[in-house]
């Protein structure tokens, strides 16, 4: 656990140091996890420890995303006008991309089973 | 009344009663939703927050106070986004058994995602900063977060929004696959996770398990593509 824990800390630590000296716009947390999948494609495995270390902290997301989350109701006049924009946002927006991703999702493999079938 | 509020002031001097106030909110949370069957629209991250704000209002702390002290849970979504690269790694190859359709579905569906909401905010009178905490909607919240503080948007509002989106995707994405008569539970899971990443994913494993993974895979591949192209946009724009 402590192992895998540590692991991951440090790809944050070198995340974090890439993100400050190159000045790569995105975050470091972000640049940590990209560096880890890259390590992990080299390496071809992932250690137990460092699987369970991850579960664990995945698995906890929600508790973790909390404190900030309710800030939300603490912007105050921030946020006057604009709740109709981001609900329409929300609403419509995610019903129009989802519609997009299943019509080209089916639309795609059907041309790449299609010719699988013929043959 | 005053000695009330001298104690609460004692108790959140360290990070003691944010923390248990937010575990409570959380366990209150898991709680009714176990209770009430594992509704799709109200997640413990919803009716967890819900719970927790209550609590704000009714004790005498004010929110910058109690998120110093709470601070000391956030700082954990730094390990989990990273931790984030495993169940990725974990999936990853299920991109072989459709690589063409996932590629072009992520590639064009991800900035959809994102520009169809800021679209629509935008036309309806949303301000600069609205827009970018609508930008990833649609992306796991701790990079979400990630993304709205490092563009200038508003976090919270970022959490906020990817949660309620999780949440819509969850409800309509079955829907949509009938009423597009798609039965292939793979493209359901991969729509799920590159809409709504999290919640809708814990959904789709619910639907089964070539559902989950393929929302899972979703999930992690909107993350880190939306992560990439996202500042890119943005520092085009400016």
């Amino acid at each position: 656990m402590i192992r895998g824990f540590t692991l991951i800390l440090l790809f944050w630590i070198l995340g974090e140091s890439l993100h400050f000296l190159s000045g790569i716009p995105i975050s470091g947390n972000v640049l940590g996890m990209l560096l880890l999948f890259g390590w992990l494609m080299i390496r071809q495995q992932v250690s137990p420890e460092l699987e369970r270390s991850s579960q664990l902290l995945i698995a906890q997301l929600s508790l973790l995303l909390l404190p900030g989350g309710v800030g939300l109701f603490f912007l105050g006049d921030r946020m006057q006008g604009q709740w109709l924009p981001v609900l329409a946002a929300i609403v419509i927006g995610t019903l129009l991309s989802m519609l997009f991703c299943v019509w080209l999702m089916k639309r795609l493999s059907h041309k790449v089973d299609t010719p699988k079938e013929a043959g | 009344m005053e000695q009330i509020s001298g104690l609460i002031n004692h108790l959140s001097q360290t990070p003691l009663l944010p923390v248990a106030l937010t575990l409570i909110a959380f366990q209150l949370g898991v709680e009714l939703f176990n209770r009430l069957k594992h509704p799709a629209w109200l997640p413990p991250i919803v009716s967890g927050g819900l719970i927790l704000v209550l609590m704000l209002w009714l004790l005498p702390l004010d929110y910058p106070s109690y998120y110093e002290g709470a601070r000391w849970l956030s700082f954990l979504l730094g390990p989990a986004t990273v931790a984030l690269a495993i169940p990725l790694f974990l999936q990853f190859h299920h991109i072989r058994a459709m690589f063409k359709p996932i590629t072009a579905t992520l590639l064009i569906g991800a900035p959809l995602a994102a520009g169809l909401a800021m679209l629509i905010a935008w036309g309806l009178g949303a301000d600069t900063k609205i827009l970018i905490s609508l930008a990833p909607k649609s992306v796991t919240a701790p990079i979400a977060v990630s993304l709205a503080d490092l563009l200038g948007g508003i976090g919270s509002l970022a959490v906020g929004i990817v949660a309620l989106t999780g949440v819509v995707g969850s409800l309509m994405a079955a829907p949509i696959c009938r009423l597009l008569k798609c039965d292939d539970e793979r493209i359901l899971g991969f729509t799920m996770g590159l809409n709504g990443h999290g919640i809708a994913t814990a959904r789709a494993f619910e639907i089964s398990p070539t559902t989950g993974a393929f929302s899972s895979l979703a999930m992690g591949l909107t993350g880190a593509y939306t992560a990439l192209f996202l500042p890119l946009l943005f520092g085009l724009i400016d």
